[in-house]
């Protein structure tokens, strides 16, 4: 598991601690990097459990930053809340340089926050753990009715959906509207 | 995966900018406010590509449930390929029906999830088991089953003939090439399946245990590539000739192969190989083995015979040679 702390993307965060790691020391010193979510709380974690994600692994590549640049450049991932980002830090470094087990029961029960891990472990690319979670989503409908997995799965029936998007367009029609009236007002 | 349905486009457009946070923020918001509160993420917030690897983790039968939920979801599920390699259906005397999918250890009951299944567009199967458990008595239906599919192949097992008419009644005719059948216990009447539309336009059948075997069934047999039967009781190598001088005639023949198990020592091979004129070696001998070959008159077409008799078992393999 990693320490997390207050920090900002912009400024140069305070010195993290780091997870306790796997009891045998690595030959050559590790690297380290930065990520923080929405919130801002930076986590510094080993280039070993961040290659879990083809994204960051990615950037690390072809930024080819030195560790002084991780830490004053953060990876900045404001679309994932910050204790979804936590989760995902800390399977990471659950599963560094280890061979993931065919199934993790660790995933959150609140669906919810499952849902959250989902697409933060899709946009961040982490293959095996997007396995785990798309299986739980599923298994959460197992055997279940078309109403049951619409509760489940939180899912609006055709007529709410199209409800909700006559709302939405009406909404968008009145506020161009406003703000149509709000320019002449101010071009007068 | 066949081609993203728009109804699914359009979501994964409005997922994909929520997911990368790239979208202009009053669209987003525009989404997924519904009056003045903010509206829980749900599944339909996700890629399709997510979605589909969500439901690639339900076995195609719970996906039939998708359906019903909502167009972009039975729009995601249609987009799973319906073909199955093979179905089992039991059924017994009261027409309860179980059934397994693919080999698949979950048994199913009952109709209704069937027909879900079955009705997917594009539905196929390949293989069809049909089987009709039932232990003490026979079947008393004297009216159709009401489950109709057209797979490529059945493998039958049944206790009377009427059982297996009803169950081969199962698979429609067209798109059936072969049928197997296991041993049916009550063989009378056992010709009526040769004149059932499915027997009549299938290209492959095989029947484990058929008791006795003359011309008049072998003339059934006049449209089939190949067949392979197992035959117990009356057979005698007199009419063993009469065999060849019949399937030299079918023009669609390929293959066949015979086993017999005569307990009765009726078949004697040395009476075939003198009507063949072939020669085998005097004295016993556990395996005898003769090779024949047969030129079909009035054509460039030969029958090649491999005739082999082990202790009560003979074997006799046919294959047409042009």
């Amino acid at each position: 598991m990693s320490s997390t702390e207050q920090g900002t993307s912009s400024a140069a965060p305070a010195e993290p601690t780091t997870a306790p790691e796997s009891a045998a020391a690595p030959e050559v010193p590790e690297s380290f990097y930065y990520v923080h979510g929405k919130d801002k709380v930076v986590h510094k974690v080993s280039a070993g459990a961040l290659q879990h994600s083809a994204l960051i692994h990615g950037m690390i590549s072809n930024l080819g930053y030195t560790e002084e640049q991780a830490k004053a450049n953060p990876f900045p991932f404001e679309n994932i809340d910050g204790d979804i980002l936590q989760m995902v830090v800390d399977w990471c470094n659950q599963h560094k340089g280890k061979p993931t087990p065919p199934e993790d029961t660790n995933l959150p029960k609140q669906k919810e926050k499952l849902f959250d891990l989902v697409l933060a472990v899709n946009y961040l690319e982490i293959k095996e753990l997007l396995t785990y979670c798309c299986k739980q989503v599923a298994m959460m409908v197992k055997g279940k009715s078309p109403e049951e997995i619409r509760e489940i799965w939180m899912i609006p029936t055709d007529a709410e959906d199209e409800a909700a998007e006559k709302e939405a367009k009406k909404r968008a029609g009145k506020e161009a509207a406003g703000e149509t009236a709000a320019a002449a007002g101010d071009a007068k | 995966m066949g081609n993203i349905p728009e109804s699914m486009k359009a979501m994964d457009r409005y997922s994909e900018s929520i997911a990368l946070g790239d979208a202009p923020k009053k669209q987003v918001f525009d989404m997924m406010e519904i009056g003045d509160d903010w509206r829980k993420k749900t599944i339909m917030d996700m890629p399709v590509s997510l979605m589909l690897k969500i439901a690639g983790n339900l076995d195609p039968v719970e996906r039939t449930a998708l359906r019903s939920v909502n167009r972009a979801l039975k729009d995601l599920a249609d987009d799973f390929p319906p073909i199955f390699e093979n179905i089992e259906l039991a059924l017994d005397n009261n027409d309860d029906l179980s059934w397994r999918l693919n080999d698949r250890p979950r048994k199913y009951s009952g109709y209704e999830k069937l027909d879900k299944l079955t009705d997917l567009p594009g539905f196929k199967v390949k293989h069809l088991r049909l089987r009709c458990d039932n232990y003490r008595s026979t079947w008393n239906r004297n009216y159709p089953l009401e489950i109709s599919l057209s797979p490529k192949s059945v493998d039958i097992s049944a206790n009377t003939t009427k059982e297996v008419i009803q169950l081969l009644s199962i698979a429609k005719p067209g798109d059936l090439e072969s049928i197997r059948i296991w041993p049916v216990d009550d063989q009378h009447n056992f010709s009526s399946i040769f004149n059932t539309e499915q027997f009549q336009l299938a290209k492959n059948v095989e029947v484990i245990s058929l008791k006795g075997f003359h011309r008049q069934i072998l003339s059934h047999f006049s449209h089939l590539k190949s067949f392979k039967v197992k035959i117990t009781g009356d057979f005698v190598e007199e009419g063993f000739e009469q065999i060849r001088d019949i399937i030299s005639n079918f023009e669609e023949f390929e293959t066949c192969q015979m086993g017999i198990v005569d307990l009765s020592n009726q078949f004697d091979i040395r009476n075939i190989s003198k009507a063949l004129e072939v020669d085998i070696p005097f004295g016993p001998l556990k395996t005898i083995i003769v090779h024949h070959r047969y030129e079909i008159p009035k054509t460039k077409k030969c029958l090649d015979f491999k005739i082999e008799q082990n202790e009560h078992r003979i074997s006799v393999k046919i294959a047409k040679i042009c």
